[in-house]
């Protein structure tokens, strides 16, 4: 399932320099694409950064459990924005939205070669994972951030006992 | 963690959606598009190999094979002693949420008829009247721009659809440039019809530009190079008529890409109608709903050239990278 996790950041972070290079963001001085996966990130950390992505791994369950061993896992995109204080903070809408666009972008094709990243290079697993469309939740709105939640399912074949 | 290469998982594709394409069959020479899985089978599905062209994705995709089977018997109690087939039949059903030239024609299995621009004050007709007169192409048009004098230019917009083809001079036969759009057993009169095979033809596409002495065409046009002599004119609609005794053939090829890996694909060599003219209503949001175009065809049999065998479809399977062979 790690290499799964792996796999689904790696790509969505990769087409997120793709498409969007400037939406970055600064943890401990270093410069990053703006997709953080939550679990991976230090307990004690601050409350997320605004105008990043920030991905959470929920439950995980067989598709068809009787058949083959194809599985599938929640994920949950989320984000938010207070737009531009020289706007007066009046973008935070059009913000929203080019955060939702930038969700749509990474998350097409819904595919992706699925590798093996614990020894810190891609080692090709042989399968892939792939995805449902984006679910996009109802707008959050709390002053003075704007925010919404994006669930996709990934389907995945486990690492173990894959034949 | 060692790559396997005999991985079953790997065999059970998991697709979203089918895409269709189809390929014209010359006539009456009888030619096909040819398909073969190794050399094409993994092309890219925004960018099918000539001569295919694209349908976009399709709905509801089912084949059902309706061979006979029949037995000889022997022995006291009618044992089945031997198998053999008869009446070699296939059918393919689809809906298609893409509505165009190509997937009207397919569905409608007649003459798709163009119905051209017509002059003002003229009595109107069902597959469209009396046509403003076509502009002849100049030297210089190409698939993908169509040449026209200064003055011709100023007939057409950014936008227009527009249909490329020869002046009707008492011709029969199958006419139209770059696929079979219509078969005319008896001439008709050259001089009431000179914008016939114009009204027939697939050689369309849209204007997505203007230049000073050129239409720049959003779409490439079927047929190339294009033939000395030819005209265009501007298209307004698309319209086939039920009743019409004409048989449209096509080559057909559906691809199932699976995202666990693998692509399945199914070319038919020969398909023509089995019934037309009735579309598919799907309710998404009352009171919206997407009204698809319903393609009922039959598939013709073909002679592989391997062995001779009657073929009325190949089933193809690209296995996905780590699949077991079996």
């Amino acid at each position: 399932m790690q290499a799964t996790k792996d796999t689904f950041y790696i790509s969505l972070r990769d087409r997120l320099v793709a498409v969007d290079p400037g939406r970055t963001i600064v943890i401990d001085g270093a410069t990053r694409p703006a997709i953080v996966v939550a679990e991976n990130e230090p307990p004690g950390g601050g409350p997320p950064l605004c105008d990043a992505f920030y991905l959470h791994w929920g439950g995980a369950h067989s598709v068809v459990p009787a058949a083959g061993t194809l599985m599938e896992m929640e994920c949950v995109i989320s984000y938010r924005t207070k737009g531009t204080d020289a706007n007066g903070n009046l973008d935070r809408g059009r913000d929203l939205t080019g955060l939702d666009n930038d969700v749509l972008a990474i998350c097409a094709p819904p595919r992706a070669e699925k590798c093996d990243y614990s020894t810190g290079a891609a080692v090709d697993l042989g399968s892939t994972i792939f995805w449902a469309q984006p679910v996009f939740s109802a707008l959050v709105n709390a002053p003075p951030y704007l925010g919404r939640e994006v669930s996709v399912t990934v389907f995945f074949y486990p690492e173990v006992n894959q034949t | 963690m060692s790559i396997s290469y005999a991985k079953r998982s790997q065999m059970a594709p998991a697709a979203r959606a089918v895409r269709a394409y189809v390929a014209p069959v010359g006539r009456p020479s009888g030619q096909i598009a040819a398909f073969d899985p190794a050399a094409q089978g993994q092309f890219d599905l925004d960018s099918p190999p000539t001569p295919w062209l694209d349908l976009g994705w399709v709905e509801n995709f089912q084949r059902t094979a309706a061979t006979q089977y029949e037995a000889l018997r022997s022995g006291p109690v009618g044992n089945i002693t031997v198998q053999y087939r008869t009446q070699p039949e296939a059918r393919l059903e689809f809906d298609l949420p893409a509505w165009g030239k190509l997937q009207m024609a397919l569905t409608g299995g007649t003459q798709l008829m163009n119905v051209l621009a017509t002059l003002p004050q003229k009595a109107p007709q069902g597959s469209g009247g009396p046509a403003i007169p076509a502009s002849p192409l100049q030297s210089g048009s190409t698939y993908t721009s169509l040449a026209l004098t200064n003055d011709q230019l100023g007939l057409f917009d950014v936008g227009d659809l527009v249909a490329v083809d020869a002046d009707y001079t008492g011709q029969t036969g199958y006419l139209g440039a770059g696929a079979p759009a219509a078969y005319l057993a008896s001439p008709l009169n050259p001089s009431s019809n000179v914008d016939y095979i114009r009204r027939v033809t697939f050689n369309i596409s849209r204007v997505a530009a203007k230049t000073s002495s050129a239409l720049t065409l959003a779409q490439p046009l079927l047929a190339a190079p294009l033939a000395p002599g030819m005209s265009v004119q501007r298209v307004m609609a698309f319209v086939d008529r039920e009743g019409s005794s004409f048989f449209q053939e096509w080559s057909g090829l559906f691809v199932v890409p699976a995202d666990s890996g693998g692509r399945a694909c199914f070319y038919y060599p020969r398909l023509q109608i089995a019934a037309g003219g009735h579309e598919t209503r799907q309710d998404f949001a009352a009171p919206l709903f997407s009204h698809m175009l319903h393609a009922s065809l039959h598939a013709l049999p073909t002679s592989d050239v391997n062995d001779g065998e009657t073929v009325l479809c190949y089933r193809s399977y690209l296995p996905a990278q780590c699949a077991a062979a079996y």
